[in-house]
This record gives structure tokens, sequence and C-alpha cells, in this order.
């Protein structure tokens, strides 16, 4: 029953029709678009803050962050809740943050196995969030690196880094 | 499990421990036994030496105090008065005696301050002319009777032959106290040998020497002994037998005490062999010239390597110490390990079994404990997760029964539509039938018009006929116009059950996604259930895809029926135009009457109306039929929507009764 061993999952989406990924063991859940309450002063990727299970989580927009303007409000565009630890500005213990992000064509989960990861990883100074390019099957996808996804001294803002740490409400 | 950790634990903590105590134990062993053997060997060969020099000395020393004294002028004339004495020829015994008288105080303080226990002076024909002792009387010969073969005898020989001093071997003489050696020496007068000086040594100063054991241990002891015969004497008293000395043969070529047949053949040498005791003893023999002996300086062998043969036995009770403490350790170790993976296989079978109520009691902190306590979090997890499982499949089955339930009320829908186009194709079957039929009729009355005027009457007629002919037209008109009005608002129903569809697609491919989500978290156990989520999610798909097909068809029928409804507000325009025109056929049938030639070309226009009217009867039946065609496609979607459902409503079965296996 147990087929061969995998090595990774990825949760695909996309942002303007090109492909991108995120790895499926930092993804918590895949909720529908819900609205967000918003915050003032902050870059216009940043949408709100939302409840999720009882904790506030940030709200990013994937395609604004991404300069591909707003997503289309479609079944398909919804929310993937991640939990990470952030690389924080100040050598403080990395507790694990979570953040919303809104993405299109959220549909499916795809195997490494297919994956062939022998692109080199980018390394621009502009979006330091690109990690390593994948080829699963006869395309490209685009690895997002959550840990750099924010500016630090933002995340930091959103998710002011306490002693406690969020509560693990996982079982 | 246990006896092969605990028996590879025992064999590996042996190996460890006991080559290299073998080994280190083995080369310690021999080197110890070695040298324990080089300096048993070195203390006999030098005990043997250091006597074997210490009664040369004093035997040399004795030699030369003989040489001195025969050396003597009081002894040089000593001897030649009693020479003188024994050859005067008248009493030649009172003469001796006398002459003896003289020189006996000064002999026998020389015998005594030298220890001597006998002196003789013999003259060189072989006479004894003095005696200091009885054992041996003056006027005894050396040649002739029984000293002649003494040892005295051969040492007067080899004084008086060679002319130096020498020491005989030790022999009884007589009714002497012991045996005894003598040294010889030739006395010279003016240069003549004229006799010789005899002086008599007894064995205890040599004894002495040889009883002597310091360094020779328990056993230990000196042999000495001289050829005599075909034995060997021994001539000193032993450890063992006290009374030995002079009496104790060896025979040559027997295989006991090989030590001192040996020595006494002259021979040095060292060697493991057995004394006159058939004891095993270790032995040093060297050969004293100056008494013609055999020395043996021996040890018993069990003594001199007593300390060989507690090593040993100290070594084994060692070893055996050292394999009990390490087979005690391995089984205590091997306990500490295979006790918690004992328990964590219980679980784990447990776990195989399906039951995840298993819970395991974590007592130490160490690599077992984490495996332990990391099994505990891990069937905890699974409890978790299959929970969830149970949970979503029960929700997922109730959506797929809502689905199924959508799906035959839109069947339903379809089969309504059905009948609504048949009602329509007959509706308007028969418009085109009463079209043609008014063709038909219009033809006529032209032709009739045409022909004769006397059938205008007939032909009023007619066209009161005609008329009601076209209300039923007009009423049939409206009613196809409900119809269509029906057909579409049932069409906005299937698209509101589309949307439905939809969603729940949407929904199910969401599920999919998280179920996907907590698989991989599961790790190796979600693997399973990883295949189950994609299932679902191509379900999920195929769903949208069918929705999709719905909604497309649906869009042709309402295009279709928007088509029609067109058609029909024209023919109803048409219709009324017809009916206008036949109000005013009807109203100028009576100046048709009076100008029934004149008619004619009015009739070809009614005539032509009613072609157009035909026309648009058989539009609206194109397009009915083409209404029809759409809802069969559409039933067929809905088909395949079902057996989809059908599918969906298996895998969450098999899903359910997947999960089902394990108890929470």
């Amino acid at each position: 029953m147990v087929p061969r061993q995998t090595r990774m999952q990825l949760l695909t989406f996309s942002i303007a029709g090109e492909p991108y990924a995120i790895e499926a063991r930092l993804v918590i859940e895949v909720l529908p678009l819900v609205p967000a309450r918003p915050i003032p002063q902050v870059p216009d990727y940043v949408l709100g803050i939302f409840t999720y299970r009882g904790d506030l989580v940030p709200l990013i927009d994937l395609g604004r962050l991404i300069g591909a303007g707003p997503p289309t409000q479609r079944l398909s565009t919804r929310v993937i809740v991640v939990e990470f630890h952030p690389l924080r500005s100040a050598a403080i213990t990395a507790a694990a943050v979570r953040l919303g992000l809104v993405a299109e064509n959220v549909i499916s989960i795809r195997g490494a196995e297919e994956a062939d990861a022998s692109l080199p990883h980018l390394q621009l100074v502009t979006a330091p969030y690109l990690g390593q390019v994948l080829r699963i099957g006869g395309g490209t996808v685009q690895l997002i690196d959550l840990a750099r996804l924010l500016p630090p001294d933002l995340l930091d803002g959103l998710c002011p880094p306490t002693p406690a740490g969020p509560a693990e409400g996982r079982s | 499990m246990r006896r092969s950790i605990a028996g590879r634990l025992l064999f590996w903590f042996l190996v460890i421990a006991l080559i290299p105590c073998a080994i280190l134990t083995a080369i310690t062993a021999r080197i110890a036994a070695s040298s324990l053997e080089k300096s048993v060997r070195d203390t006999l060969v030098q005990t043997a030496a250091g006597k074997a020099g210490e009664l040369e000395a004093y035997a040399g020393e004795r030699v030369r105090d003989g040489a001195a004294l025969a050396r003597g002028p009081t002894v040089v004339q000593a001897v030649r008065d009693l020479a003188r004495a024994a050859e005067s020829e008248d009493d030649p015994r009172g003469r001796l005696n006398a002459a003896a008288a003289a020189v006996t105080p000064y002999l026998t303080y020389v015998a005594q301050a030298f220890g001597y226990e006998q002196l003789l002076l013999i003259d060189k024909t072989g006479q004894v002319l003095f005696s200091l002792a009885e054992t041996i009387p003056p006027g005894t010969s050396l040649t002739a009777g029984g000293l002649a073969s003494s040892e005295l005898a051969t040492g007067f020989d080899r004084a008086k032959t060679l002319l130096q001093s020498d020491l005989s071997g030790f022999q009884q003489y007589g009714a002497a106290r012991q045996p005894l050696a003598f040294v010889t020496c030739p006395v010279f007068d003016e240069g003549r040998l004229t006799g010789v000086l005899a002086l008599g040594l007894g064995p205890q100063r040599i004894w002495q020497v040889l009883s002597d054991f310091s360094g020779l241990g328990e056993t230990g002891e000196v042999v000495a002994g001289q050829f005599a015969g075909d034995s060997v004497l021994v001539t000193t008293p032993l450890r063992h037998m006290d009374d030995a000395a002079f009496r104790l043969r060896i025979p040559l070529g027997i295989d006991q005490s090989v030590a001192i047949q040996q020595a006494a053949s002259g021979t040095r040498g060292f060697g493991t062999l057995r004394d006159y005791r058939s004891h095993e003893v270790v032995a040093a023999w060297c050969y004293l010239p100056s008494f013609r002996w055999g020395l043996v300086v021996k040890q018993d062998a069990a003594e001199a390597y007593g300390l060989v043969r507690f090593q040993r036995s100290a070594i084994i009770a060692l070893s055996l110490a050292t394999i009990i403490g390490v087979t005690l350790a391995a089984l205590v170790v091997a306990r500490t390990i295979s006790g918690p993976i004992r328990t964590a296989m219980a679980v784990a079978r447990q776990v195989a079994g399906g039951d995840l109520r298993a819970s395991v009691d974590v007592t130490s902190d160490d690599e077992t404990g984490a495996l332990l306590s990391a099994i505990q979090t891990m069937t905890s997890d699974l409890r978790g997760l299959i929970g969830r499982i149970q949970h979503s499949s029960v929700a997922l089955m109730s959506t797929a029964t809502a689905i199924q339930a959508t799906a035959s009320e839109q069947q339903q829908v379809m089969a309504d539509y059905g009948a609504s186009t048949s009602q329509a194709v007959a509706a308007v079957k028969q418009i085109s039938v009463t079209s043609q039929e008014l063709v038909r009729t219009m033809t006529e009355v032209n032709d009739m018009a045409g022909r004769t005027g006397k059938m205008a009457a007939d032909g009023r007629s007619d066209l009161a006929g005609m008329d009601g002919t076209m209300r039923t037209l007009a009423e049939s008109t409206s009613s196809f116009g409900a119809k269509l009005a029906t057909i579409s608002e049932r069409a906005a129903n299937i698209n509101l059950a589309v949307t439905t569809i939809t969603k729940v697609a949407d929904q199910t491919n969401l599920l999919s996604i998280n179920a996907a989500i907590e698989a991989e978290k599961a790790g190796e156990y979600g693997l399973g259930f990883l295949v189950v989520a994609r299932e679902i999610r191509r379900l999920a798909d195929q769903t949208a895809v069918a929705s999709l097909d719905i909604e497309r068809m649906v869009k042709e029928m309402q295009y279709a029926v928007s088509a029609g409804v067109m058609e029909m507000d024209k023919f109803a325009e048409q219709v009324r135009a017809g009916v206008h025109e036949i109000g005013a056929v009807s109203g100028k049938l009576s100046g048709i009457i009076e100008a029934v030639q004149g008619i004619s070309g009015r009739f070809g226009q009614v005539t032509e109306g009613m072609r157009a009217q035909s026309q648009g009867a058989e539009q609206i039946r194109e397009a009915m039929v083409r209404l029809a065609d759409g809802a069969g496609r559409t039933a067929g979607a809905l088909d395949d929507f079902n057996s989809a459902t059908v599918h969906l409503r298996e895998a969450v079965g098999d899903l359910k009764e997947e999960v089902s296996r394990f108890t929470i």
C-alpha cells in the first residue's frame, strides 16, 4: 500500500499566470478567501489581519508583493496559512510565526520526486524571497523562500517576537 | 530479539575484554617464566662456581702449606734422622722410636696448628718412618701389603715421581674415625729426594663449605662425588640423606643423578633432570680438579619454578573473574537496552494491528526513552489525524449524498424540460401544418377568385374559417411563448444547481489539498492517505469539468430559447399582420365580390404573407429541434455527472472503510 518514499510535497499556485510553489510541510491549512481587517500605514500588499483558530494572523497578497497586481476573485483564489521560523533582525529566540498568503489557482499538491532541483538558487537583492527554480513535468516552478518573504523589520512589526511565542494549538 | 542482543553484547564484550588480556598474559607469563628460569640458572651456576672456587682455593692452600712444610729444615732433618735410624744395624726399632720422640712435639704442633688429622713421614722406598696417629703405624710399607693400592700410595708415587706436592683422594684407612685425603710433598735433602711428607686432611672443612645451602631454598643442596670403579661415590653428607657420605654409590649409566655422573667425568653443565631420589631437579655442575670430584648444585624443580606455577594459577583465577564480570555487565547492559525496545515493539505491533489506544510509559531519558517518547508522540499524532480523517470522511459522505440528490433533481428538471420541448414541437408542427393548409386554401381562393367571381361568396365563408384558424394560431403562439418562458426558468434552475456543484467541487478540492498537507505532515504514515487525497482531488477536477460542460450546454439552450422567442415575436407580428390583412380582405370582400376581377392581385399579397408565415413556423421548428438536441446532450452530461458522483461516494466509502480499521 505504501508507495515509494517521497522527499518533498509542493503546494503549487499561480501569480499573474506564472506557476510558483511553497513546501507543503510549512503549510498548516488552505482556506477559502477570507475578509481581513485593514491595517493603516503598511505597504499595499499587507491586506490586514484575520482571525485563524483564535490567533490574529497577517494576510499578505503575494500578487501585489511580487508586483503583479491584485488577484482575480475566483474560487481557486485562496488563503494559504503557513508557519515558519523567520530570520529575525535582532538576536531573539526565533519563534515560529504564521502568515496568510493570498494566491491564485491554489488547487494542487505535487510530489517533489517529479521535480528536478538542478537549477540554481536565485540570488536577487530586490526579491530575496525567490528560491530554487524546480522543473516539474514539462514546465518550471519558482519556489518561494518564506523566511525571506517580508523585510525583517516589517515581519517584527506584524508578528512581534514575544517570549511566550505563538500558542501551539495543534494536536 | 533479547537473546540476540544479549548474545551479541556478551560475545563482543568477551572478545574486547579477553583477547588483549589473553595476549598480554601470555607475553607476561612467557617473559616472567624465562626470566625466572634465567635467574634460577644464574643462582645455581654462580653457587656452583663459588663453591668450586672456594674448595680449589682451600686445596691449593693446603698443598702450598705442605710444600712449605716439607722444605723446612726440621722436616728435612727429621727425615734424615729417621731414615738413618731405620737403616742402622742394631735395634732399628728402638733408634727409630728415639728419633721419632725427638720430632714428635714439633710435628704434633704443626698438625694441630694447620688442622691435619694425620702426619706421616715416608722414606723414598715407601716405608712409613713416622706416624702421628695410630691408624698407620710406623714401619708399614706403602708398596706392599694392604696400602699398596690405596689413595695414599698413589699420592706417594706421584710425589716421588713428579717431585711436586699433590692432593690425593679421600679414603678410609683402617680404624680411623673418618676418611682422609693426603697432601703428599717430596722432601729434598741437598737436592736429592730423601722422603715424602704426607699430611692427612679430614673432610669436615670441605663438608662445612658444601653444607652451606644459603640461596638454595628449602630443597637445594650440594652434592660432591668421585669415581670409584664403575660407580660414583658421594663424598658429602646430603640434606635428604645424612649418612650418604662415602656410602652412597651411584652406578654409572643409570638415568638417576646424571648430573653427578657428568660432573665426576669432568664436564660442566646445567639442566633439568632426576636426582638420586628420582625427584625432578634443576642442577648446575662442574669439576673440582684438585679433589678430582664432581660438584653438583641442585634444587627441586617444584620449588625453583614455584613462582611460575603460582603466576599461572593467579592468571587463570583472574581470567575467570574477568569472564564472570564481563558476562554480568553484558547481561545488565543488554537488559537495559532490550527492555524498552520490547515495549516499543509491543506498541508498534498494537498500532500495526490498528489499535491506536496504545500508550507508553517513558521512564528513562536516554536514547531508548527518546524512542519510546517518539513512539508516544507518533501514536497520539496518528490518533488525532485518523480522528480528523474520520470526521472529514463523514462530512464528505454527506456532501456526496447532497450532490447526488441535486443531480437527481436536475434530472427531473431535464425530464420536465424534455416534455415541454415535445409539447412545443407538437404545437409548432400543428402551426406548420395549419400554415401549409392556409397557403393551400389561399391558393385555392386565389385560383377560385381568379377563375370565377361566383365563388367570392364561398371565399367569404372561407375567410371566416381562416379568421378562426388565425385566432387558433395566435393562441398557440402565446401558449408556445409561455412554454419557452418555463424552459428559460428551468435553465436558470439548472444554472443554480451547476453553481452548487461548482462550489462543492471547489470545497472538495480545498479539502483534498488540506488532507494532502496533513498527510505530508504525517510523514510515512500519511503516504497512503496522500494517494486517497490525490484521488479525491481528481474527482473534484472531474466534477468541475462536468459542471463546466453543463453550464456551456445550458447557455446554448438559453441561446436557442432566446432565438425561438425572437422568432415567435416575429411570427406573432406576422400573424397579427395576417389577421389585419384578413380583416382588410374581409372588409373589402364585398367590393371584391362586386369587382372580382380586380381582387386577384390582393389575394396574391395574402398568399405571399401566408408563405412568410409558413417559413417562420419552419424556422421555429428547427429551433425547437436544436433545443431538443441540447436537452439530450444535457441529459448525457447529467448521466456522466451522476456516475462521477457515484465514484465520489465509492471513494469516500473506501476512505471510511480504510480509516475505520483504526481504533481511536
